[in-house]
């Protein structure tokens, strides 16, 4: 069992300014088995000596590209790959996506992204394995706790069930708290479709979560509706 | 068709008026001919008879009646009644003899010897001027009354089939001139929308056809010549905005990195922000530049789908929004049902990225705050947007620029963003309107096809 910040990457890119801030930026967030390589034959030797568990390639290198050397790397053992790249044509971005990279980011980048793109990806090969602690179980939404793991509420006036419609646009809601959420992302997310000829019964599920979850269902304060766009959810009441 | 039959109308008439022509000069100078030559015609025997006057049983010619004679004539004589010679003047030796009735009526009509006679009848015989062998044409015309009242008739029908038979052969002239210049015209069409052509080099036209090839040819080299030079600009342009993406990425490293650390003062860490928050600029102006180049040069095919403009709406709105968590730019969405029920077929991401240009110019411009609206409704099968927002408004020479020009060349001012909206709007066959509201504000109307043909 491993934890998820000593898992090996492999940074591959032929400007070292570059690959000496993305090795910072990994080690700063945590990482601890960070290796670098400027071009594909270094990769080549590290790959074979200490393999990683994930790599990070540019797609122009000084002995060959991207592209390649992510389906020689795959055939020897299937590893998630992400692509950085300077090459921002959609073209490109497909060429990388469809050969098997699980993401593609283009330069200029800002380091958060990298660290949030790299550890989802991470996260979505290695669940099985990783030793991780339980993501957030409950929440509490002033009065209100919501239990993640029962898919129930705890409100003054007791427990109560959510349906799954409910929870699943709850969910929806609080991984994007504090942000707005489209009525067509929340269809999407419950009813996998966009939002035309559902409004109403997303209005309908949206009054029945009100009712549950907020102290005044008709004045809410932490499920808002932003008029003509969406909805969100604030975790500090609103007045 | 028209032009066929421009040109044989053309052609039919001017054959008409070249017959014409030749009928008048044909006339005129016959008439001319006739007016300049009468006094060679001797015809004053009448004259010449009543001066040769019988004397002291002496035939006697006047002086005035002998220079006439001289004038016209070569000989003379005069037969009586039973075709003796009683006067003579000059008589060819070969002539001086009695004549038969036989003899005189054959030479009344024709000739006398071959001399070509005159005769003028007298009380007291029969005068006979004469003229040198071979100097006149003597010729006498006999037909029935009936065919010559008939000539008339005649006549005209004979015009008629004159005119009938010119008309005929213009118009079939007409056709086959038609006919041999319908592919030259046809070549001359295609070279002006820039079509290649290649013409047989023979017949009539050959030459022609050949520098019609000619300068086919030429155009097809100077395409390509200069889609060869868009193509490197366009290249150029990619590759440069390639290679500042790597350094970039390192100053939005750094600088992001030093926004996050503790350890600075305040003003270290808003001066960070600054350098984050304008490199992200650069990357946005670098992306433009790229994506503006290749709309202007044809480098950027549009990927078709079939999607909600209405959704796309939401999305890009809420993204402004939840950027600006402070609520310093509301967006305000008004879609009508009918456009919340209309799919168009359209380059998604291109058309996200009108949105985003028009939201983010509105935002950058006006630095204390403004309010966006977004309207969609269906207009005559039109999906149309209007973008606009209670700010300072464009500025006129922006205005100005967006109006009158669309190449990216001539854009001296800056406003890429604008620049690619217009752009993008025009590959969607769409028009884009840019103007400011009188009560302040900017106003972007834009309206899409619902079917792209």
């Amino acid at each position: 069992m491993q934890q998820l910040y000593t898992l090996k990457i492999l940074l591959v890119d032929d400007n070292k300014e570059l690959l000496q801030m993305i090795y910072n930026i990994l080690i700063q967030a945590g990482f601890q088995n960070v290796t670098t390589a400027s071009s594909c034959a270094q990769a080549r030797q590290i790959f074979l000596r200490q393999p990683p568990d994930a790599a990070v390639l540019d797609i122009m290198l000084p002995d060959g590209d991207g592209f390649s050397l992510l389906q020689e790397l795959q055939a020897q053992r299937d590893i998630p790959v992400l692509f950085l790249s300077a090459k921002d044509q959609d073209a490109d971005r497909l060429q990388g996506l469809g050969l098997g990279a699980d993401d593609y980011i283009t330069k200029p980048f800002l380091p958060k992204e990298l660290i949030l793109r790299l550890t989802a990806v991470l996260r979505r090969t290695y669940r099985p394995i990783l030793q991780e602690p339980k993501t957030e179980e409950e929440t509490a939404l002033g009065e209100t706790i919501i239990h993640w793991g029962s898919g129930t509420i705890t409100t003054a006036n007791g427990q109560q069930t959510l349906t799954a419609k409910e929870f699943a646009l709850l969910k929806k809601l609080w991984e994007n708290q504090g942000n707005i959420v489209t009525t067509d992302s929340l269809c999407q997310a419950v009813w996998h479709d966009d939002a035309f000829g559902y409004e109403n019964t997303l209005m309908v599920h949206i009054r029945r979560l009100r009712e549950k979850i907020e102290p005044d269902p008709s004045h809410p304060q932490y499920l808002l509706t932003v008029r003509g766009l969406g909805y969100k959810l604030v975790r500090k009441a609103s007045p | 068709m028209n032009s066929l039959y421009k040109i044989i109308s053309r052609s039919v008439l001017m054959t008409s008026l070249i017959a014409l022509l030749l009928l008048l000069m044909n006339f005129f100078f016959t008439l001319t001919w006739l007016q300049e030559h009468p006094q060679d015609y001797p015809m004053h025997y009448r004259a010449i008879s009543d001066n040769l006057i019988l004397e002291n049983q002496q035939y006697h010619l006047t002086p005035e009646g002998m220079s006439q004679l001289q004038q016209e004539f070569d000989w003379a004589m005069l037969l009586d009644a039973n075709g003796s010679i009683i006067w003579s003047w000059q008589l060819p030796e070969s002539l001086h003899h009695d004549y038969t009735l036989n003899e005189v009526a054959a030479f009344s009509r024709w000739y006398l010897q071959d001399y070509p006679v005159t005769i003028w009848t007298r009380e007291d015989g029969l005068l006979v001027l004469g003229n040198m062998q071979g100097s006149y044409w003597k010729y006498v015309l006999t037909a029935p009354t009936a065919s010559m009242e008939q000539l008339p008739s005649y006549f005209r029908s004979f015009a008629l089939l004159n005119a009938v038979t010119a008309l005929l052969l213009a118009l079939l002239f007409g056709v086959w001139l038609y006919n041999k210049l319908k592919p030259i015209s046809k070549s001359i069409t295609a070279l002006s929308v820039r079509q290649p052509v290649h013409l047989p080099e023979k017949g009539i036209t050959g030459d022609l056809n050949r520098k019609l090839n000619n300068a086919s040819a030429m155009l097809i080299r100077q395409q390509q010549k200069l889609h060869q030079r868009d193509e490197t600009r366009t290249r150029w342009i990619s590759g440069v905005s390639h290679d500042i993406r790597t350094p970039l990425s390192i100053v939005m490293g750094y600088a992001s990195q030093l926004e996050e650390d503790d350890s600075l003062t305040d003003q270290q860490h808003q001066q960070a922000v600054i350098i984050r928050q304008q490199s992200e600029r650069i990357k946005a102006l670098i992306s433009d530049l790229n994506l503006a180049s290749k709309l202007e040069y044809g480098a950027h095919p549009l990927s078709l789908i079939r999607f909600s403009p209405a959704v796309l709406i939401r999305k890009t709105a809420v993204a402004f929004l939840n950027q600006y968590q402070d609520n310093s730019y509301p967006i305000e969405v008004e879609i009508s049902a009918e456009a919340e029920a209309t799919q168009i077929v359209a380059d998604e991401l291109l058309l996200q990225r009108v949105f985003e240009n028009l939201i983010g110019n509105s935002i950058r411009h006006n630095p204390n705050g403004c309010t966006i609206f977004i309207d969609a409704r269906i207009v005559e099968q039109q999906y149309q947007i209007t973008i606009r927002d209670d700010g300072k408004g464009f500025p006129d020479t922006v205005l100005h620029n967006l109006r009158t020009n669309t190449s990216l060349q001539q854009h001296q001012d800056h406003g890429l963003g604008l620049t690619i909206v217009q752009q993008i709007i025009k590959a969607h066959n769409g028009i884009v309107h840019f103007s400011n509201i009188s009560q302040g504000g900017c106003l972007v109307g834009i309206q899409l096809p619902c079917t792209l043909d």
